[in-house]
């Protein structure tokens, strides 16, 4: 029984990938109210790097020969850098063509490469990735063979970057199938992400021929080396440009290649992998049953128990947790190195790691959105669900700040300051928990349902800027709400015990009163809107 | 071309789209092609750690069948069908689907497949007609040639006024008739179908029952699973019962009934026991009846 009607005629497999990819980012601005901001943002932001970008790599083209490699080595290793440990760090993968939706299709191995290559290079990103790097040609590129060396270098670093990117991610996925495995994978991601941010931000801060030993190192990386290229393309000396490239364009394509060969596997394993999860997963967490009876079987204290269940079981939450500690606390250790050096002060700065953990518990109601009818259909007060909600996502704000500080004091060996931190830490964890609760019934966002522990919103949507701007914004309001604290601590740091305990007394009741304020205004807005709620929260909102 | 037996079609729109050519039904002067099995399954077994999902099922279904897959919750129905459609590799066995091994020529073997599988994964935030327009598209049919199919499922299916709605604001009922409408696009020759009618209402069931009536009247094979024993006594003229990852009977509805109803055989083969409801003691009238409580 075949069609006769199946034709040859048909378009490329490629178009049509590219066409559904086009068509689901027109349908987040035109047809969904809430996505339709976050695309503005992330609009506005992706013309304005791309502008930033092409004036960047323009100039460098007419800048002398050792400026311009400086310049280019380290922007093609950032960029690449950016690619491939940005999603992962921002909890922002892009799936949107998501392939397992695509599993049921005769679809060969090779038009799938060419047509998910394709889908990834469409969208704001990519395309203002594209007009960053044409500023590299505009600049660097003469008639002749130059010029083509200059257009294979940059292709090839679009290549590079795309690849390594999808690589990482699909590796990761694969890694998924443990408990220890998605940790490891979203612990080491993490690593390589704060550290390759850490050392952009602390370009600056490097002296001359430190800077310049570090571009030597970049220029034998391969995004590094691509950068060079263009370079000596531009001095014509071009053997040297053809090896860079070549180089770079072999494990450019060694790493479409890992993307594939991981796809190809992931396409049939999903399932394997699921009941997998699910057996080893078990009840490895008796313990925390036992709370729920001491808490007297309250309802805050088992949505609370729920929540932290859940923070231990799903991988979402876990990566949320684990990124926002491991890049949280370069963050916090990159305010001091700006402050100057690493003084016995330095503990103070660890607040700041709050900055990447912050997304988590500003998006209470956001994580396992799906099953949010159940607690709002068993007549649940919206007070007790956010409470018990806000209460298991104490570790989101409290561990990234405990482990920089300890850190910083390890660090300083200020114990006397590490301890005040501690307690501070553990004492006004109110504070943003408070705006968090605000903000989670304003601007929720729903959690993807997915296997993939980085996907922690919808890619393409934007969602990422709003969240990041929700964040800082949420920061910025915790610094203003816990001036306060800070005025006083400041005021009891080097006094008597007693005027400590007494700050600290203070603070714990202050940062309550946050919390408990935070709680009722986003409990009485939430209350009679519940059915909004759910529909905002939609899980099939949250997918592609 | 095809023996137009069958219940009566509901719309005139689905003769040209599901219309099926080039292979006769099992009949005199059949070609070797057609001679063999839309679905022969043998020795499949997969194992999910210390769990056996799938004992060693062999299934043999012919052409022009409409077979109905039972069993209790956690069986292996489904399990046994995404390994016959490619969707998860078994440990042991072998699937062949309209004479194709579904695990040696993937690509070829799912041209000649349909499936609505359980979990439906759709795109979201593509509309109903989109989603429709752009699967026909990436089974490689002419773009005018998918658009009007695509427009007549919509209509046949009842979704043409919510046909530029995105796939997310869909209900349950309409995702199942979507997801049915991708499965036929390409006219299969087997369409395998996981709980087509579960969440779904009677109108929309009789829709659905209409577009596979017709298909399978026009030699398509249709092979599904369900929990709804009417449903499969009706439409089925073979059935296999599963139970503990094994097909614990099969053959010819009728055969397989042996004179009871489906419900009864399927009850006795598992082995269903006492449900125990008298333990629910706390269920009793002064609860129900009694005063709300608020959390």
């Amino acid at each position: 029984m075949s069609t006769p009607e199946r034709s040859i005629a048909s378009p490329s497999l490629t178009r049509v990938f590219v066409g559904i990819k086009l068509s689901i980012l027109r349908n987040s601005f035109v047809r969904d109210r809430r996505l339709r901001l976050g695309m503005t943002v992330i609009t506005i932001l992706a013309v304005l790097g791309a502008g930033a970008g092409f004036w960047r790599f323009f100039t460098q083209g007419h800048a002398s020969s050792a400026e311009a490699s400086h310049a280019m080595v380290l922007s093609f290793t950032l960029l690449f850098g950016a690619w491939v440990f940005g999603p992962i760090v921002m909890g922002g993968v892009d799936d949107t063509l998501d392939p397992t939706r695509l599993a049921l299709l005769p679809i060969r191995r090779d038009e799938m490469r060419r047509g998910l290559v394709a889908a990834s290079l469409t969208g704001h990103i990519p395309v203002a990735t594209v007009i960053a790097l044409l500023g590299a040609i505009g600049g660097f590129a003469r008639l002749g063979l130059g010029g083509f060396l200059v257009v294979m270098a940059v292709v090839m670093e679009l290549l590079l970057a795309l690849g390594a990117a999808r690589a990482l991610a699909v590796g990761l996925a694969h890694t998924s199938r443990s408990r220890k495995g998605r940790d490891v994978s979203v612990l080491m991601a993490s690593l390589g992400g704060s550290v390759l941010w850490l050392g952009t931000q602390s370009v600056r801060l490097l002296s001359a021929s430190q800077y310049e030993q570090a571009i030597r190192v970049m220029r034998w990386l391969p995004a590094g080396a691509l950068g060079q290229a263009v370079v000596d393309a531009r001095e014509a000396r071009y053997g040297v440009a053809a090896t860079r490239i070549l180089i770079g364009g072999l494990l450019a394509l060694l790493m479409l290649r890992w993307w594939m060969t991981g796809l190809d596997r992931l396409l049939i394993l999903p399932e394997s992998v699921r009941h997998a999860r699910r057996t080893s997963d078990g009840d490895r967490f008796p313990l925390l049953g036992t709370w729920v009876g001491r808490f007297g079987e309250r309802p805050w204290a088992v949505v609370m128990v729920k929540e932290l269940r859940y923070l231990v079981r799903a991988p979402q939450r876990r990566s949320a947790l684990l990124v926002g500690t491991v890049i949280g606390a370069p963050f916090a250790f990159l305010q001091v190195l700006r402050s100057g050096h690493l003084g016995p002060g330095s503990v103070w700065f660890a607040p700041a790691s709050l900055l990447f953990g912050i997304g988590a518990s500003n998006n209470l109601l956001g994580a396992d959105a799906a099953a949010l009818w159940l607690e709002t259909s068993s007549g649940l007060r919206m007070r007790t669900l956010l409470a018990g909600k806000s209460l298991a996502a104490i570790p989101y704000v409290v561990l990234p700040v405990l482990v920089s500080a300890t850190a910083m004091g390890a660090l300083s060996g200020n114990v006397v300051d590490w301890l005040h931190v501690v307690a501070l830490t553990l004492l006004c964890w109110g504070v943003p928990l408070g705006i968090g609760c605000l903000v989670s019934v304003y601007a929720p966002f729903p959690q993807p349902d997915t296997g993939n522990p980085f996907a922690n919103r919808r890619p393409s949507a934007g969602e990422g800027c709003l969240i990041g701007i929700l964040g800082v914004l949420g920061l910025g309001c915790a610094a203003v709400l816990l001036s306060p604290v800070a005025l006083l601590t400041a005021y009891s740091r080097h006094r008597a015990m007693v005027v400590v305990l007494a700050s600290l007394v203070f603070s714990g009741a202050w940062s309550l009163g946050i919390w408990i304020t935070g709680l009722r205004l986003a409990a009485r807005h939430a209350q009679r809107r519940e059915a909004e709620l759910l529909h905002d929260l939609g899980q099939r909102r949250g997918s592609h | 071309m095809t023996n137009g037996t069958g219940p009566p079609l509901q719309d005139a729109r689905l003769k040209d789209t599901l219309v099926c050519v080039d292979v006769p039904l099992v009949s005199t002067g059949q070609t070797e092609h057609a001679r063999r099995p839309a679905l022969l399954a043998l020795g499949l077994q997969k194992r999910f750690g210390e769990k056996v999902a799938v004992a060693g099922v062999d299934l043999r279904v012919e052409r022009g069948s409409f077979f109905g897959l039972v069993g209790p919750n956690g069986a292996g129905k489904t399990t046994t069908l995404r390994m016959i459609t490619c969707l998860l590799r078994p440990d042991a066995g072998t699937v062949e689907v309209d004479g194709l091994d579904v695990w040696s020529d993937t690509t070829a073997a799912k041209s000649r497949f349909g499936v609505l599988p359980d979990d439906l994964r759709l795109f979201e935030r593509l509309t109903g007609r989109e989603f429709l327009t752009y699967v026909g598209l990436l089974r490689r049919l002419a773009p005018d040639v998918a658009k009007r199919r695509c427009d007549e499922l919509l209509g046949v299916l009842g979704l043409s006024a919510s046909a530029n709605e995105l796939v997310a604001d869909y209900s349950q009922g309409m995702r199942k008739k979507v997801g049915l409408g991708a499965a036929l696009l390409h006219v299969p020759a087997v369409l395998f179908l996981d709980e087509p009618f579960e969440s779904v209402d009677p109108i929309s069931a009789r829709v659905i029952q209409d577009v596979l009536s017709h298909y399978r009247a026009n030699g398509g094979t249709v092979i599904f699973s369900s929990h709804v024993m009417e449903t499969v006594e009706r439409l089925c003229d073979y059935v296999a019962i599963v139970h503990d990852g094994l097909v614990v009977a099969t053959g010819p509805t009728d055969v397989v009934r042996n004179g009871r109803s489906l419900e009864q055989t399927f009850i006795e083969a598992v082995g269903a026991t006492a449900t125990g409801v008298e333990h629910l003691d706390w269920l009793r009238g002064d609860a129900i009846m009694g005063e709300p409580v608020r959390a």
